[in-house]
């Protein structure tokens, strides 16, 4: 598996190209999502890696309206073109600029949101082509995503396509367009392009959640970094042909103005802990395994729906909406179906009680000041929408769905 | 003359608020059966009531988009294509999809139109034109879009475009946003949504002093709501095709007013060719009348300012309260299902299907076996005596 890493100066770049990092990401401030690299900055690193042929991937991950695009278009029509041949995209509209005039730039398409199924990842490689180098794959793929992902493509897609994974780094939570700190009048607050603060949500047991604000507006991460080191090794021999590429961002933890040493030496640690199959530590952050071993996100939701006041089967007649106690039952009729004297009725109450009752009496309600005292109903249709009158149960509350017994 | 006006959207949550968004004026609504979309907290619709909605729409010409936007997994799809035959066979007019998956799974097995969601933040003219080429006949835009950007985005793809008018917002790029997935084990683009963004929390340049008093309390992730009244004629100057009322979530009332007001609003430009109408000011009030919090046009003309954040508690203002729906009337009396209490002597607001609405003092109450009452009670069924042509499904509300 290629090893992949960002670079933010000539000597990251050095330093880890050194270390076997096998591809190097570059953003460029007005591109890209967490870069704050200016053009002279920018420059120097695409000089260093053409000098000494290090293989380096533009990063352009920012999400771009109409307006923000057309600048950018422009822009990176002025890039050399010797300045890299693979650009990482995240805007499906910035992925189709690219495949409309560079066909000769490699595409790495960023599927950090949804995809979690093979089939649109298929669809994908088969649109762009020879041209797509790479997808990179969402923190909520479990591994049997991956696997379905993989093996997917290589049934149905005629070229390589390469599967990239977040071994290491900052989970990303929310992406924003607007400036939502600057305007908070933070009392420590710089007017920094890059303003971070931290975060904790009163309905959260979790504290400090990670907040950044940039040019391309605000950004929330995880409390906890993902480090799949150990379940990487746990599960070798499953991921070793699946996965191409595993990236390690660790520019959160070393900014790029600290010495070179510390950043050296938490690259060295990493890498270690890496080899030797062992999650990361660090004083500072905590990490977790996201939802690589197994994806339950949708599991504890649905047990709040209460699926008794749904109505399901071909029999559902209607749904009580007025219970006077002693004295009737009024129900709203939703269904048309003819109901006759005996007729047996179904009654499941919100709290899942179930009642069985032969209709007895049932009556329209424009009725009742007209006819109160029918008690006999023929064989009839009842209408939809038109409100009935039936006598009293115990136990039948507002809202219980009536079914109508074959 | 007759002007040409966008296609009115109305969220459907459940049959109840589908008949109501159609009777009070939406060309259009959209709806989702009990899975594949955003909204599983939303009643939603079964097979059956499927079937009913879609015949009851196209019996008043209204077009009928079924929200398949999750983004699904493998074992959603497996179970998807029995769905898309069935809603197939129903001759819904399009499905909304945000998956590149499922767009597969849609064109494979049915023939019926395919709009992209909003959830896949579609923002760009390359982006729609992408879309265009996977198969997709018309875009939501993201909310980021401005309207000038969206005409553009028309002419350079010829696709239809449909943008939000009103309601609720994520504060993220749609589709953008896993809070709850991480804090909560819910999948917010699968339907899980927690809206953690409304949520209060403490802010500090340092880690360690969250919890003391140094931190700021605030909502900083909360949107204000969006409302495009006041942007209408920008809408309609562009060719904006659709125009899309957030909040299948949000109750009758909600779907009925703003419905009503937009309806109202675009067949008076489509009578006069412009908006300068004191009527302008009622249909504001009216939607200051309705649950909300705050309003703003986000980046509908320029790209959303520190205004659009809405810095307060997740409550939602409103000046009425809604008593009711009129589920019955005859000659002399009114049904009606009684949402929040009210009691003789009350002014309730009528608001009728068509026309302007009105008011009326309650006299006496009575109850289903005919016994007066002196406070009804939500969940229960009451009669009022009849002061004017009231048709079924009105709403009945009264000032706080």
């Amino acid at each position: 598996m290629k090893k992949i890493s960002y670079v933010r100066n000539v000597i990251e770049c050095e330093l880890l190209n050194h270390l076997g990092f096998e591809e190097l990401i570059v953003g460029h401030r007005d591109f890209s999502r967490f870069s704050d690299l200016d053009d002279a900055e920018f420059d120097s690193i695409v000089q260093y890696a053409l000098k000494h042929n290090i293989s380096l991937v533009f990063e352009w991950d920012a999400l771009c309206e109409e307006t923000k695009l057309r600048k950018l278009v422009e822009k990176f029509k002025a890039f050399p073109s010797f300045a890299f041949n693979k650009v990482r995209v995240l805007d499906m509209g910035v992925m189709q600029f690219i495949k409309d005039h560079y066909s000769w730039l490699k595409l790495q398409v960023i599927l950090e949101n949804g995809h979690h199924n093979s089939l649109g990842p298929v669809k994908l490689s088969n649109y762009l082509g020879g041209q797509l180098d790479r997808l990179i794959l969402s923190n909520e793929c479990s591994v049997e995503m991956i696997e379905s992902i993989h093996r997917e493509i290589k049934l149905h897609v005629p070229h390589e396509v390469e599967l990239e994974i977040l071994a290491f780094g900052p989970l990303l939570l929310f992406y924003s367009a607007r400036h939502l700190l600057a305007p908070q009048k933070l009392q420590d607050y710089q007017s920094d392009r890059f303003i971070q603060y931290y975060a904790s949500s009163e309905e959260s047991p979790h504290t400090g959640f990670p907040l950044m604000e940039n040019q391309h507006g605000t950004f929330m991460f995880n409390v906890k970094d993902i480090c799949l080191f150990k379940v990487l090794q746990d599960e070798k021999l499953r991921v070793s042909n699946i996965i191409q590429a595993i990236r390690f961002d660790f520019r959160h933890l070393a900014s790029k103005s600290e010495k070179e040493n510390e950043f050296k030496m938490i690259a060295i640690s990493l890498l270690e802990s890496f080899t030797r199959g062992l999650d990361y530590q660090s004083a500072d952050r905590q990490t977790i395994s996201g939802f690589f071993k197994t994806n339950k996100t949708s599991s504890l939701f649905k047990k709040l729906k209460n699926q008794r006041t749904l109505r399901f089967d071909e029999n559902y007649l209607g749904e009580v909406v007025d219970v006077v106690r002693e004295k009737n039952i009024t129900i709203l009729i939703k269904n048309k179906l003819n109901v006759t004297l005996k007729s047996k009725l179904i009654l499941v109450t919100p709290e899942g009680k179930r009642k069985e009752v032969s209709v007895t009496k049932l009556h329209l309600l424009n009725q009742l000041h007209i006819n109160e005292n029918q008690n006999e109903l023929q064989v009839k249709e009842l209408n939809k929408d038109q409100l009935y009158q039936m006598s009293y149960l115990s136990g039948v509350v507002f809202k219980t769905q009536i079914y109508l017994q074959n | 003359m007759s002007n040409w006006v966008p296609e009115l959207l109305s969220p459907a949550g459940n049959f109840e608020k589908c008949k109501t968004a159609v009777l009070y004026g939406a060309n259009a609504v959209y709806l989702a059966g009990l899975k594949f979309g955003l909204r599983e907290a939303s009643d939603n619709f079964t097979s059956l009531e499927l079937k009913e909605a879609v015949e009851f729409c196209h019996q008043r010409n209204v077009l009928v988009y079924v929200v398949l936007n999750g983004f699904l997994h493998d074992s959603d799809l497996q179970e998807l294509p029995s769905f898309l035959q069935e809603i197939e066979v129903l001759k819904v007019d399009a499905v909304i999809v945000s998956d590149l998956g499922v767009i597969e799974k849609v064109k494979e097995f049915t023939s019926i139109p395919i709009h992209l969601s909003t959830q896949a933040s579609c923002l760009n003219a390359y982006s729609a034109m992408f879309w265009k080429n996977m198969g997709v006949t018309r875009v939501v835009l993201g909310r980021e879009t401005s309207i000038q950007e969206a005409k553009s985005i028309k002419e350079a793809t010829g696709l239809e475009v449909e943008m939000f008018i009103h309601g609720a917002m994520c504060m993220s790029y749609s589709g953008h946003c896993v809070i709850s997935n991480y804090t909560q084990g819910r999948d917010s683009n699968r339907g899980g949504c927690a809206h953690s963004c409304r949520f209060e929390y403490s802010l500090h340049a340092d880690a360690d002093k969250l919890k003391n008093e140094a931190a700021k309390k605030s909502f900083f992730m909360s949107s204000k709501d969006l409302s495009g009244l006041r942007a209408l004629e920008e809408f309609i100057k562009a060719g904006i095709d659709s125009l899309k009322v957030e909040g299948r979530n949000k109750s009758e009332h909600y779907a009925g007013t703003v419905t009503k007001v937009y309806a109202e609003a675009l067949a008076f430009y489509r009578k006069h060719g412009h908006f300068l109408s004191d009527a302008l000011m009622t249909w504001e009030r009216e939607l200051k009348k309705i649950p909300h919090r705050d309003y703003t046009d986000a980046s509908l003309i320029s790209p959303a300012s520190d205004a659009s954040i809405y810095h307060d508690r997740e409550h939602e203002q409103s000046d009425t309260v809604v008593c009711g729906q009129v589920l019955e009337t005859n000659q002399d009396r009114i049904y009606l299902s009684v949402k929040s209490a009210f009691s003789p002597g009350d002014k309730l607001e009528i608001i009728p299907i068509a026309g302007p609405n009105f008011t009326m003092i309650v006299d006496e109450i009575f109850d289903m076996a005919l016994q007066k009452v002196e406070r009804t009670k939500p969940g229960t069924l009451v009669s009022i005596k009849k002061m004017s042509n009231v048709e079924k499904f009105s709403l009945v509300r009264k000032s706080l």
